[in-house]
């Protein structure tokens, strides 16, 4: 019921909107820039006289005005590197005029100039939000992945169990797991099934990612606690193609390809995204006794343990690839994008341990593939100026297998088990009982995003989000198992609605906006339906105190349901509870930035404050039967955070850049009292152990244009380097300090060195990771990959 | 997560059981406990966070405060699985189940000393259900819900035996058994076993009870089946359920759900084994619930004189609503039972407490940590059950859920 009384406000709110809308019909103009080379040129600036109105052009060129008044305009476009251009135009009552512009190069190429258009990017940082943008161009050559490029960025924390491939936690401002959410595109990654992560997607791939902390905008149409990543992909360019390879340390091998074509006639489209990754991920294993690291092997005769100085992973190969290709059109009346897409990914992952690395496996693999049919439609003027829907569906279908049958086990970091097939034990695998456990993973996807521009002051955005995910688990060596045997099926619908003002010549920019969750499972084909209804809201608001400063805020209720494993068990190792309530928090965001252009000097400053409060919150604790030591989910009390970060950044022409960014969080326990009492619990107000609270990142880049006497090639070179501080694994201020095992503070330096060719069209990257060789730790002391080297090559063209 | 009651059936299906935070309520008092020097008390205490456990000595048992802030050993990677901790005397052993070790270390001075660790893979499942003392240095270890076992020599640290117990063709095909119990009757070993269809994946509520050889660990017999209570012993590794008195030896059953067997509606209650025999004695059954309402008990310790301390789950069918509940609801009494007189001796004059199964017992006291949710802090009381006096003790700090345990070192 709550469903449809959301959905009859939403489509009455969209009603008025239109009615409105009707009343103020006038005259626009749209149309776009672009280059005779390359396509369309983002950013461009477009000013209309003698209104003196300004706009600039979206990522693709496209510009438009709307509410004009009929009569006699003059517009001028300028952009950077190009010639100034102007046009006299008439228009008439109810005119909706297109209006195209080819720019021709500039003859003084103006290449030292300032740049005093605002990229997308700073736009978005901008807004009332407290968000990362991150724009991938810089990292495009290197050999990194998306959670790589990530980590630089303030506030965002991954923490990754081994190398290519491997499980990682996203954490953001201290808020991590399952409370953050991923999408492309808009579109959660979790609707892609089990094969698309963060871990191997190609930077390549993306165009842009934004990190939403603590406060998501209602477009991202899902359930998060503590944040949002999205990843703004490459497509829908009107020609361009990226083909790039790079093998490395380990046996590392990675391909990525993605191309963009539109027929300029009949405006048929065609994009492609694609990658492959392959890694033995044999780095070495330490003995570090710093931090209470030993490489343990049986001695010989088998009385005690010898410690190796190191080892290396033997059993941890990762194969992974991926392909999209989407069919359609492109530019028609009734459609600006519509297409269909199917895509393909496919996921070989050999485990060499468990949750610590104190537990190696030797023959457990984990295998997953899926196929993702979707279609995406997207118009700007629907009936009206001013609105515009893009729509989106998918349906995933993806299997998974999880096979442990060796009769050798426990695993030493000699690569040998302790044990041989024992006729005993002929049902003893290395994780329980020998199992091949098969996952059908279902989930399907409807979602509508509708904008509405009622005038430059008002803008209204529409989210509705339908998710029907359903799973089915069977163990094919003991198929009548039940604990095993589960089908279960979670539906869930958001529905966001966002208002957006702005005044003073968008000085200050308001957003409010409200969610809707609404949530119905069944743990199994047997058991009835049930249904729950949440509602969260916040705002952002910004104002630009001068050109360069600017104040932000931000606010969320937010909720995230619990999701289908926590509910119902993976019916391998973690069971599931049926009991959990959504967990929610209240998360404020306060920031300021700035931002001052001089000559060739560029600097920027970026700093916040933000706080957290976590209620219900979901964790995973060990739990046992019978059967086996498992996991499941149930709520706590939650934490508090609170905490802050900086960036700081200067260029110099296409010269140099510098970066450095430091952040710190304070995540305390937040459960005062011990259930069930009114004693104050030991930990209450203690920092969490087991998490990284303190780190920060440098990244220099140097680079020169037009060297060795040629035109058109560059030669960069890149330094980072990445802090962690110490910190414990367990409560700190419990336990005497001397008995306690912490995870030493890390200093990891990588450098790159790029030479591109023919205006970035082929470029050669030879790229060395973890240089000094440092011996880093991530989750539960599970040891990082150490010195690595990588050579990419690249492609890269915007036109043919 | 919704709106609608909570299902009772998926709340009881399969014995579960909250580990970590929890498990560490487990205590080395399901085996024997063997003869102890006399001399200087010594006690410590262990407590269990869901994030790091920690190790500390006691100067005091009845006075002062008891906290982990800052003092103790960090025993978070050494202690990982609660339920395997062993102790005996100022020994601490367990089975590290990641790491594939037995380890033996000693608490000295508040100091916790690596003695040896051994490479353990004798077992597949490295999740203890059981142990038992043979010997003073002889200690046999066994898998939870299996019938996997391990002799260990404690002093040499080697690996003596292993295996799975071979039932012959004691057992119809398609069953297995796993052990609940096991008391060593001299060249035999008296058995408490659960017995399981593996085809209809049920277990029978039986209490079977069978015998092996000892040193040979062969000659599998069953000796009896009874249906008076479920299986003799406990589910899980630390859970006090036996002890020797005139003669026999006294062995209570588990049928708690959650905590235990999960079998509700059987009564709660002591078997007899005289000692050098393989059977329960047809002629005893001190059936606890039928006094209690119905009530199920666990274990706590032995006071002496066939005087058990155990804790009483006061109408859990009515109290527990959902799983934590079994934790965190105030409906547990401590009550000190005869095996003797067959009767509920003393209810011990506290409020329903929350789930808690510590004591120690020193000269003839039993020293106690009671978790009263209304009082300011979990604190130890003496009881002494010559004089009937409950007298209150150190203040213990922390403590969550589970219940700091309570050791004796010498």
């Amino acid at each position: 019921m709550q469903i449809k009384k959301i959905l009859l406000t939403g489509a009455l709110c969209v009603c008025i909107f239109c009615g409105q809308a009707q009343k103020l019909i006038k005259s626009s103009i749209k149309g776009q820039v672009s280059d005779e080379q390359r396509g369309g040129i983002p950013f461009a600036t477009i000013r209309l006289l003698p209104v003196n109105k300004t706009v600039a052009t979206d990522q693709q060129g496209n510009y438009q005005f709307l509410d004009l008044s009929p009569g006699a305009y003059t517009i001028q476009i300028s952009v950077v590197g190009f010639k100034k251009t102007e046009q006299k135009i008439v228009l008439k009552e109810s005119e909706a005029r297109a209006l195209n512009f080819s720019l021709k190069g500039s003859q003084n190429e103006l290449k030292d100039v300032a740049i005093n258009g605002k990229t997308k990017a700073t736009k978005i940082k901008e807004s009332g939000y407290a968000v990362n943008v991150i724009e991938t161009k810089q990292y495009a050559n290197t050999n990194s992945d998306i959670n790589q490029v990530l980590s630089r960025s303030t506030g965002v924390k991954i923490r990754e169990q081994g190398g290519l491939g491997s499980d990682y936690s996203f954490s953001i401002n201290g808020l991590s797991g399952n409370h953050v959410k991923f999408f492309i595109d808009g579109i959660p990654l979790e609707s892609y099934g089990s094969g698309m992560s963060f871990n191997n997607i190609p930077i390549n791939i993306a165009e842009r990612i934004e990190v939403y902390k603590g406060v998501v905008p209602p477009y991202l149409g899902s359930d998060a606690l503590g944040g949002a990543v999205n990843i703004v992909t490459n497509r829908d360019r009107g020609k361009s193609l990226d083909v790039s390879y790079s093998y490395g340390s380990f046996n590392t091998h990675r391909t990525a390809v993605s191309g963009s074509y539109t027929h300029p006639k009949s405006g048929i489209k065609i994009n492609v995204n694609s990658y492959y990754n392959y890694s033995d991920n044999s780095y070495k294993m330490r003995s570090y006794p710093k931090a209470n690291v030993y490489l343990q092997v049986p001695s010989k005769d088998k009385s005690g343990f010898d410690t190796l100085s190191s080892a290396k992973r033997f059993h941890n190969d990762y194969q992974s690839y991926m392909g999209q290709v989407e069919l359609g059109v492109a530019d028609k009346k009734w459609a600006d994008i519509a297409v269909f897409g199917l895509t393909y990914n496919n996921v070989k992952n050999e485990r060499q341990t468990g949750a610590t690395q104190e537990k190696i496996y030797g023959n457990v693999d984990a295998n997953s593939h899926s196929i993702v049919p979707s279609f995406r439609y997207r118009k700007n003027r629907i009936l009206v100026d001013g609105l515009s829907a893009t729509v989106f569906a998918n349906m995933s279908i993806s299997k998974e297998v999880r096979t442990d049958t060796s009769s050798f086990f426990s695993y030493r970091w000699n690569g040998k088990p302790d044990e041989l097939p024992n006729p005993k034990y002929p049902n003893r695998g290395e994780m329980g009982n020998k199992s091949i456990l098969h996952y059908n993973n279902n989930n399907a996807l409807v979602q509508l995003n509708l904008n509405y521009q009622l005038s430059e002051q008002h803008l209204f955005n529409l989210n509705y989000n339908l998710n029907s995910a359903s799973r089915e688990g069977y163990d094919e060596i003991d198929p009548y198992n039940q604990t095993y045997n589960k089908t279960n099926r979670v539906n869930k619908t958001v529905l966001g609605l966002n208002y957006q003002q702005n005044f003073f010549n968008n000085k200050l920019t308001n957003s409010f906006f409200g969610k809707y969750f609404g949530f119905s499972g069944r743990p199994d084909a047997n058991k009835p339906t049930e249904t729950a209804a949440y509602y969260g809201y916040g705002l952002a608001s910004t104002y630009k105190i001068t050109e360069e400063l600017g104040i932000k805020a931000s606010y969320e209720h937010a909720y995230r349901l619990p999701g289908m494993v926590e509910l119902f068990g993976n019916g391998l190792d973690v069971i599931g509870n049926s009991e959990l309530k959504p967990e929610n928090s209240d998360n404020f965001n306060l920031g300021l930035f700035f931002g001052k252009t001089i000559g060739k000097h560029r600097f920027s400053a970026d700093g916040s404050v933000f706080y957290r409060n976590a209620k219900d919150y979901i964790i995973s604790r060990p739990y046992s039967n019978s059967q086996g030591a498992y996991s499941e989910s149930a709520n706590e009390g939650g934490i508090k955070i609170k905490g802050a970060d900086f960036e700081l950044k200067y260029t110099y022409s296409d010269l140099l850049s510098a970066l450095v960014n430091m952040s710190y969080y304070d995540a305390v326990d937040r459960e005062r009292y011990v259930k069930g009492t009114n004693r104050e619990k030991i930990t209450y107000g203690s920092r969490t152990p087991n998490e990284p609270w303190l780190y920060g990142n440098t990244d220099v880049s140097l680079g020169k244009s037009n060297v060795f006497g040629k035109k058109g090639n560059r030669l960069q070179f890149n330094w980072y380097m990445q802090f962690v501080n110490d910190y414990s694994l367990s409560w700190s201020k419990l336990g005497d300090a001397k008995t306690k095992d912490y995870i030493p503070a890390q200093w990891i330096q990588n450098i790159a060195l790029t030479y591109s060719l023919n205006n970035g069209r082929y470029n050669i990257t030879g790229e060395a990771r973890n240089l000094t060789d440092q011996i880093a730790y991530d989750v539960f002391k599970q040891q990082k990959p150490g010195r690595a080297f990588f050579l990419k090559l690249r492609y890269n063209i915007s036109s043919f | 997560m919704f709106n609608k009651t909570k299902n009772r059936s998926l709340l009881l299906a399969g014995a579960l059981f909250v580990a970590a935070s929890i498990t560490a309520c487990s205590k080395s008092k399901g085996g024997d406990t063997g003869p102890t020097p006399e001399g200087k008390p010594e006690f410590a205490i262990h407590y269990s966070t869901s994030k790091g456990s920690y190790l500390l000595p006691i100067r005091d048992l009845m006075s002062g405060v008891i906290t982990p802030v800052g003092t103790g050993t960090d025993v978070t990677n050494i202690f990982t699985w609660g339920e395997n901790i062993i102790q005996k005397g100022k020994y601490f052993y367990t089975v590290e189940p990641n790491g594939g070790k037995f380890g033996k270390y000693s608490f000295e001075n508040g100091v916790l000393q690596t003695i040896k660790e051994i490479p353990f893979s004798a077992m597949s499942y490295l999740y203890l259900g059981w142990h038992t003392w043979i010997d003073s240095k002889t200690l046999m270890i066994g898998g939870r819900g299996n019938s996997e076992y391990a002799v260990i020599d404690v002093d040499n640290m080697t690996i003596i035996k292993s295996g799975v117990f071979d039932t012959g063709k004691e057992l119809p095909k398609d069953h297995t058994l796993s052990v609940n119990s096991i008391t060593p009757q001299g060249g035999k070993i008296f058995m408490g076993i659960m017995v399981r269809n593996s085809i209809t994946k049920l277990t029978y509520d039986t209490a079977y009870t069978a015998s092996i050889d000892y040193p040979g660990l062969n000659n599998f017999k069953i000796t009896g089946k009874d249906t008076r209570s479920a299986p003799l012993g406990a589910l899980r590794n630390g859970y006090f359920h036996k002890f020797n008195d005139q003669g026999n030896t006294y062995v209570l059953t588990h049928p708690m759900p959650m905590l235990g067997g999960n079998k509700p509606n059987m009564p709660t209650g002591f078997y007899r084994i005289k000692d050098g025999t393989t059977v329960v004695d047809p002629g005893y059954f001190f059936n606890i619930s039928a006094l209690s309402q119905g009530d199920n008990q666990l274990g706590v310790e032995y006071l002496g004189n066939g005087k058990a301390l155990l804790i009483n789950a006061r109408d859990a069918k009515n109290v527990v609503q959902e799983k934590d509940d079994w934790w965190y609801k105030s409906m547990w009494e401590y009550i000190v039972v005869d095996v003797h007189s067959q009767k509920i001796v003393r209810k011990l004059d506290f409020p329903p407490l929350l789930n808690s199964r510590s004591a120690v017992v020193h000269n003839g006291k039993v020293y106690i940590a009671v978790n009263d949710a209304k009082a300011d802090a979990i604190y130890i009381w003496e009881y002494d059950s010559n004089t009937d006096k409950l007298t209150k003790g150190a203040k213990v700090e922390g403590g969550d859920g589970d219940t700091p345990v309570l050791y004796k070192l010498n």
